[in-house]
């Protein structure tokens, strides 16, 4: 497993990418590898499947495959770190009502403050580095 | 009246007027089929009638989607009158068959018909009118011998008729205010749903920026703690932005998610709906 503890983040957001990123590895001293879509998801497979938590934007742009098809994508590679969706849109929207359909990952409307983060990632907030 | 209030009336009006210009486009060639029989009927007269009917069909199909009351009661008058002034000089030959003539069946069908197809009870009233008092005046002017030959009753049975229409109408305009009701309504829903869409998409547009000002913004209190009070500030906006947040959350319950829905850009909804404002205005 590629540095206990890695978090993956998946974010079609440049600026939320690596400002979330960062803030993981300042404040857990953890690493995190922040990817745009599941195209990128895909191509780093080795590494995205050696993290123990996977965070997926639900929505990765228009016309554009989803954090569901990651999430989808991810069981199938038999990944075996949680995942949490983060999403912007509304919880009756389709692809969010799809994401807290699949019941395993839970589902957090953006922004989400510091507190939340660590525990998305299991880092209570008494863990920080 | 509201000015969608008087676009429904217009259009209900608008599109009883089309139904009674499609009638009689449909109806007054029928009279030169009926009248097959009848000794010297002339067949202009059901033309003309049915070119008048044709030309105001056109007129209202074009203008469909821009209907005025004003000219649904024009239209709906000036058809009225193609129709009576038909009826005037083919009733004067089918009365030559006396008893064999069941008299001004056509007018009493036209009085009931306006009835129905119109919600303006000022023209319902003289469009009925027109129907009754021209078999009335049409039967007074016919000579005595060829009054007492017809069936009995007229010009009676035309009157009670053309009151029936009347009841009609006025029972009609109870149905066509609910329907009006009915169809505000609706335009109010779609208005609403569109009005919450779009404060969604400024909420969801709106939500991965503040997840950047929130990040970066502990990122900061973690690297520079010298900058609390200047970071608190940002905080406490970012606080009242959130309030905002959930104050829009309440529309989601507005919004009706379509196929298609699934991966839209915010923005680019944001800017369709203002261009779409901008050339409804």
């Amino acid at each position: 497993m590629q540095g206990k503890g890695t978090v993956l983040l998946l974010d079609d957001d440049a600026d939320v990418r690596m400002t979330v990123c960062e803030l993981i590895t300042l404040i857990t001293g953890r690493s995190c590898i922040a990817l745009a879509s599941v195209a990128d998801l895909q191509a780093r497979r080795d590494e995205a499947l050696a993290c123990t938590h996977a965070i997926l934007d639900i929505n990765l742009g228009p016309q554009q495959p989803s954090g569901v098809d990651a999430y989808a994508w991810l069981k199938e590679q038999r990944f075996a770190g949680a995942i949490t969706f983060l999403t912007g849109h509304a919880q009756a929207h389709p692809l969010v009502a799809r994401a807290a359909a699949l019941g395993e990952a839970t589902v957090y409307r953006k922004p989400i403050g510091v507190d939340e983060l660590l525990q998305i990632i299991g880092a209570p907030p008494e863990t920080r580095a | 009246m509201s000015s969608a209030a008087d676009m429904t009336s217009a259009r209900i009006a608008w599109r009883g007027s089309l139904l009674a210009a499609a009638l009689n486009v449909v109806g007054s060639p029928l009279e030169i089929l009926v009248a097959r029989g009848v000794p010297d009927m002339p067949l202009w007269p059901p033309l003309a009638a049915a070119a008048v009917g044709l030309a105001l069909l056109v007129y209202l199909i074009a203008g469909r989607n821009h209907p005025t009351r004003a000219g649904a009661a024009a239209t709906m008058l000036v058809n009225t009158a193609a129709i009576v002034a038909m009826l005037i000089m083919t009733n004067a030959h089918w009365a030559a068959l006396g008893a064999h003539w069941a008299p001004f069946q056509a007018n009493k069908l036209g009085a009931l018909t306006v009835g129905l197809l119109t919600p303006e009870i000022a023209v319902g009233v003289v469009c009925i009118g027109a129907y009754a008092a021209s078999a009335v005046v049409q039967f007074a002017l016919f000579a005595p011998a060829l009054r007492l030959g017809l069936a009995r009753g007229e010009p009676l049975v035309t009157c009670i008729f053309a009151v029936f229409g009347l009841i009609i109408l006025i029972v009609g305009t109870r149905r066509y205010a609910l329907e009006r009701r009915l169809l505000e309504n609706q335009h109010r829903a779609a208005a609403l749903e569109e009005l919450a869409r779009s404060m969604l998409a400024v909420r969801d547009f709106a939500n991965t920026p503040l997840q950047t000002i929130e990040a970066a913004t502990a990122l900061a209190r973690e690297q520079h703690p010298a900058a609390a009070t200047q970071l608190g500030r940002i905080e406490r906006a970012l606080e009242r932005l959130r309030a905002l947040n959930a104050i829009l959350s309440r529309h989601e319950s507005h919004v009706q998610w379509e196929r298609g829905d699934e991966s839209f850009d915010a923005l680019e909804r944001l800017v369709a709906d203002a261009d779409r404002d901008r050339k409804g205005s």
